[in-house]
C-alpha cells in the first residue's frame, strides 16, 4: 500500500469511526427526549424538527458505515491513484454536510419548513453521490485490471 | 389541478422496469433473460394498470354516489394540501369541533350507540351495525321512491352532523344526493338517543317535517366547506350535491388555497415569506385583515343573514362567492335593526340575538366593537397556540385565547379595571363570580343545544331591559334567589340607574321562579339552566332548586325537561336521575322524578299555581 492510500485509508476510518458513535449517540438522545416527552422535540409544531433529526441519526451512522466501507475498500484494492482522492475529498465533504444540514436545519423550523442549514444537507448529498459514482467506477476498472 | 401522483407512480415504475431489464440482460443467458424481461415488463404493466383503473373506479363511485361527494373546484385543494407546510395549525384544527362538524360514518366518527331499536310513536326504527356501515330501518317514509317488498326500508348513514353535544345522522334518500334526516339525535355526553323534538325549542304542538334535503339545502351552507347543494332544477327535490371538504376546513377561513399551494410550492417564494422578505401570497390570514373584515370570516356562518338574490342563484349552482377578506355585505344581508327586533326566532325584541351561533349580529351591536380594533380574534384563537399549557379539550371548547373566563380579554383594553379598581366597579370580591367582566357584560341569555350560552353583544345589565324586553338581566343570572326589586335598588344605587317601577311579584318573589313559571320557553330554559350554573349555585345555593326543577320536568316543551334534568343532575350527580325519564311523556316525568330524588317542598304551590296561570303560552320556536 503506497503512502497516499495509507492516509486516505486512515482518514476514512478515522471519520467513520467518529461518525458513527457520534450519530448513534444522538440516536440515543432523541430516544431519551422521546422517554421524557419533551415537547420542544414531539409536539405537533415540532414535527419538522423531529423528522430532520431523525433523518440527520440516520443519515449520520450510515455515512459513518460509508466511509468505513471506504478505507475497506482502498485497503483491499492497494493503489489509490488521482480518481480515489477525488473520490475521498467528496465523500468526506459530503458526509460532514449532509447530516450537519438536517441536523442544524431542525434546530430553528419555520413550520413544515426547517432552517436554511438544511441547505447544507443537498449538498453534502450531491458530492457523496459524486464521490461514490467515482469510487465505484474506480473500483470496477480496478477489479477488471485484476481480473485481466 | 391535474393530480401528478398517476404519472409520477407511472415514470417510477418506467424506470424501475427499464432498471430490471439492464440488469437482468447482464446478468442472466438469453432465453432465461427474455423470458425474466417479459416477468418483470408483464408485472409492471399489470400494477400500472390495476392503479390507473383503481382511480378511474373512484371517479365512477363518486359520480355514482347517492350522498353529498368531495370535490375540489375552483381554486379549493382541501386541508390535506396544508399539512406539510402548516402542521401546527393543521393538528390544532383537526382536533377542532369546526373539522368533525360534518363526517363521514366510521367507527372512529360515529357517537351513536348503534345496534338498538328507537320507538318514536307507533314507529320503529332499527339501528345495526354491519360490515362497517351504519343502516337504519325504518317504515316506508314519504322520500322514498325505491322499491320496497314491505312496509319497511333500510337505509346507510352516509353523513353526521356535530361531534360536541349532539349527533344528527343523515341517510341517503335514494334520490339522487339528497339526505334525510333520522328522527333521533344522539346526546354525545349522556349517551342518549332522544327524538329530534325533544332536542330543539319547537312548539309542543307543531308538525316536524321529514327534514328530507336540509342537509342539501341549508346545513351543507356552513357545516362544510365550499359546499354546492346543485339542485337538478327544475326539479327540487334531486341534487348532485358537492363540496371542498366535509366540516369547516381551513380554506372555510383562509379562502380558496390552490394558487397560494402553487405558489408556495417554490421553496424560494417559502422561505422569502418564512424569513419576512416577502409575504404569503394567494391566502388569506384573518389575523392580518382589519377588524370589520377579519370578524366577517366568522360571519359568514355565525350570523343571521340572507343571500342577496344573485348569490343565493351562484351558490346553488357553483357555492358562495363570498371569500374570507372580501366585504361580506356584498353578498349578503346581515339582519340588524328592526328586521332583527321583528324576528322572534333569532332576536329578542330589542335586537339582541337570542340563539346560539349567531355572534356575529351581536357583536355587530357591541360598542366594543364600533371602536373598530375589537374582533372576534381579540378572544378567540381557532389555533391553539404553542406554549399554551391547556389540554386541547379545554381549548377547543370554546376556541378561547387563554385567559379562560378571567378578566384579561377584556382587560387587553380596559386596563385600568385590575385590582382595586375593578372591585370599585363589579361592588363584588375581585376574586368572585361577580368580579368576571364576562358575567356581567356577557350574561348567559342565548339559547341553544339544550344550554345557555353568553351574549356576544357586550352590554350592561339594566332591569328596565328586561322589563322591555323579557331578556333576564344578568344580576339575577347569578342571584337566582333574588328579585328583580334587589337588582334594580342595587344597580340604581351603583351604577346611578333609575328605579324602575315594579310590581308586586317582581318585588316580592324571586326573578327566576318568575321566569320559571310565568315566562315564555326561551325565559323558562334560562331559569332552568340557571339552577345548574355553578357561579348561581355557589351564589344563591342550590337544594332550594331542586323542588322547582322537579316542577319543571313536565314542561310541554319536550327539551325544557332536558334542560331541568341536566340542571338536576349538576346538583344531584349524574347517578341521581337516569334518562330513562326522559323516554317518558311530559306528563309523566315529575313523577318519575320524585320517585328517583323524593319528593321535596318548593315554594308556595298556590303562588305558583296562580303564575302557572299567568304564563307567556306564546309558541316559542328557535332556529339554532
Amino acid at each position: 500500500m503506497d503512502q497516499d492510500t495509507a492516509r486516505l485509508t486512515r482518514r476514512h476510518f478515522t471519520l467513520g469511526w467518529i461518525l458513527l458513535p457520534t450519530f448513534m449517540l444522538l440516536g440515543l438522545t432523541l430516544e431519551t427526549l422521546h422517554g421524557f416527552k419533551v415537547q420542544w422535540y414531539l409536539s405537533v409544531a415540532n414535527e419538522t424538527r423531529r423528522f430532520l433529526w431523525t433523518l440527520a441519526h440516520a443519515h449520520g451512522v450510515l455515512v459513518g458505515l460509508v466511509n468505513i466501507a471506504f478505507a475497506l475498500t482502498l485497503r483491499a484494492l492497494g493503489g489509490a491513484g488521482r480518481a480515489a482522492s477525488i473520490a475521498s475529498t467528496l465523500v468526506v465533504c459530503g458526509s460532514l454536510l449532509l447530516p450537519a444540514g438536517f441536523l442544524l436545519g431542525g434546530i430553528v423550523v419555520y413550520g413544515g419548513d426547517p432552517g436554511l442549514f438544511i441547505l447544507l444537507s443537498p449538498v453534502g448529498g450531491a458530492l457523496l453521490i459524486g464521490g461514490t459514482t467515482i469510487a465505484a467506477a474506480h473500483v470496477i476498472r480496478s477489479l477488471k485490471v485484476q481480473d485481466a | 389541478m391535474t393530480d401528478p401522483v398517476p404519472a409520477l407512480l407511472i415514470a417510477i415504475a418506467a424506470i424501475f422496469a427499464a432498471t430490471c431489464i439492464v440488469a437482468l440482460r447482464a446478468w442472466f443467458p438469453g432465453r432465461l433473460s427474455r423470458l425474466l424481461i417479459l416477468g418483470v415488463v408483464g408485472i409492471t404493466a399489470a400494477l400500472t394498470l390495476r392503479t390507473t383503473i383503481g382511480a378511474s373506479a373512484e371517479m365512477i363511485r363518486g359520480a355514482t354516489a347517492d350522498y353529498p361527494v368531495r370535490s375540489e373546484d375552483r381554486g379549493y385543494v382541501s386541508s390535506d394540501q396544508c399539512r406539510a407546510c402548516h402542521p401546527r395549525e393543521y393538528a390544532t384544527w383537526h382536533s377542532s369541533y369546526h373539522r368533525t362538524m360534518t363526517q363521514r360514518p366510521s367507527p372512529e366518527s360515529v357517537a351513536g350507540l348503534f345496534d338498538v331499536s328507537l320507538s318514536a310513536g307507533d314507529d320503529r326504527l332499527d339501528l345495526t351495525e354491519r360490515d362497517g356501515r351504519f343502516l337504519v330501518g325504518m317504515p316506508k317514509p314519504e322520500w322514498w321512491h325505491g322499491p320496497s317488498l314491505d312496509e319497511r326500508i333500510e337505509r346507510p348513514v352516509e353523513l353526521m352532523t356535530g361531534s360536541h353535544h349532539y349527533q344528527v345522522y343523515w341517510v341517503s334518500s335514494g334520490n339522487s344526493r339528497m339526505l334525510a334526516q333520522v328522527p333521533f339525535v344522539f346526546l354525545i355526553r349522556e349517551r342518549l338517543w332522544f327524538p329530534r323534538r325533544s332536542v330543539f325549542m319547537v312548539p309542543p304542538d307543531e308538525v316536524l317535517d321529514a327534514e328530507y334535503a336540509r342537509w342539501n339545502t341549508n346545513c351543507i351552507m356552513c357545516h362544510t366547506t365550499n359546499g354546492r347543494p346543485r339542485p337538478q332544477l327544475p326539479r327540487t327535490d334531486l341534487a348532485q350535491t358537492e363540496v371542498g371538504e366535509f366540516g369547516i376546513a381551513c380554506e372555510a377561513c383562509h379562502g380558496p388555497g390552490g394558487r397560494h399551494v402553487q405558489q408556495m410550492s417554490n421553496p424560494l417564494r417559502r422561505y422569502s415569506a418564512r424569513l419576512g422578505i416577502a409575504t404569503a401570497s394567494g391566502i388569506v390570514n384573518p389575523a392580518h385583515l382589519p377588524a370589520e373584515r377579519s370578524a366577517q370570516v366568522c360571519g359568514q356562518c355565525h350570523s343571521v343573514h340572507e343571500l342577496r338574490r344573485d348569490e343565493f342563484e351562484h351558490w346553488i349552482r357553483e357555492g358562495f362567492r363570498f371569500r374570507p377578506g372580501d366585504d361580506l355585505n356584498v353578498t349578503r344581508r346581515v339582519i340588524v335593526g328592526s328586521e332583527a327586533r321583528n324576528d322572534a326566532e333569532h332576536f329578542w325584541p330589542d335586537g339582541a340575538v337570542r340563539v346560539t351561533g349567531r355572534e356575529y349580529n351581536a357583536l355587530l351591536d357591541s360598542p366594543c366593537f364600533k371602536s373598530g380594533k375589537f374582533t372576534c380574534l381579540s378572544c378567540h384563537e381557532p389555533h391553539k397556540q404553542e406554549g399554551d399549557a391547556r389540554a386541547l379539550g379545554q381549548w377547543r371548547v370554546g376556541l378561547l385565547r387563554p385567559f379562560e373566563e378571567g378578566n384579561e380579554q377584556c382587560q387587553q383594553c380596559h386596563q385600568t379595571k385590575t385590582g382595586d379598581r375593578l372591585v370599585a366597579h363589579t361592588h363584588h370580591a375581585s376574586e368572585s363570580s361577580g368580579s368576571v367582566c364576562v358575567n356581567c357584560h356577557m350574561p348567559h341569555t342565548v339559547y341553544g343545544l339544550a344550554k345557555m350560552e353568553r351574549d356576544h353583544r357586550i352590554s350592561s345589565p339594566r332591569v328596565r331591559d328586561e322589563l322591555a324586553t323579557g331578556r333576564p338581566n344578568a344580576c339575577n343570572l347569578c342571584h337566582i334567589e333574588r328579585t328583580l326589586d334587589w337588582s334594580g335598588r342595587y344597580l340604581a344605587q351603583w351604577y346611578e340607574q333609575a328605579e324602575p317601577a315594579l310590581t308586586a311579584d317582581q318585588q316580592q318573589i324571586p326573578a327566576s321562579l318568575l321566569w320559571l313559571y310565568r315566562g315564555d320557553a326561551h325565559q323558562r330554559a334560562i331559569a332552568m339552566w340557571a339552577m345548574g350554573w355553578p357561579a348561581a349555585r355557589a351564589t344563591a345555593g342550590q337544594e332550594w332548586a331542586v323542588p322547582e326543577l322537579t316542577r319543571a320536568m313536565d314542561d310541554p316543551y319536550q327539551v325544557l325537561g332536558l334542560v331541568a334534568w341536566r340542571s338536576l343532575r349538576k346538583i344531584l350527580g349524574d347517578d341521581a336521575l337516569p334518562g330513562s325519564i326522559l323516554a317518558l311523556p311530559p306528563s309523566q316525568r315529575v313523577q318519575a322524578t320524585e320517585a328517583a330524588i323524593g319528593h321535596r317542598d318548593g315554594f308556595d304551590p298556590a303562588a305558583v299555581a296562580r303564575l302557572l296561570s299567568q304564563r307567556d303560552n306564546r309558541p316559542v320556536r328557535l332556529s339554532e
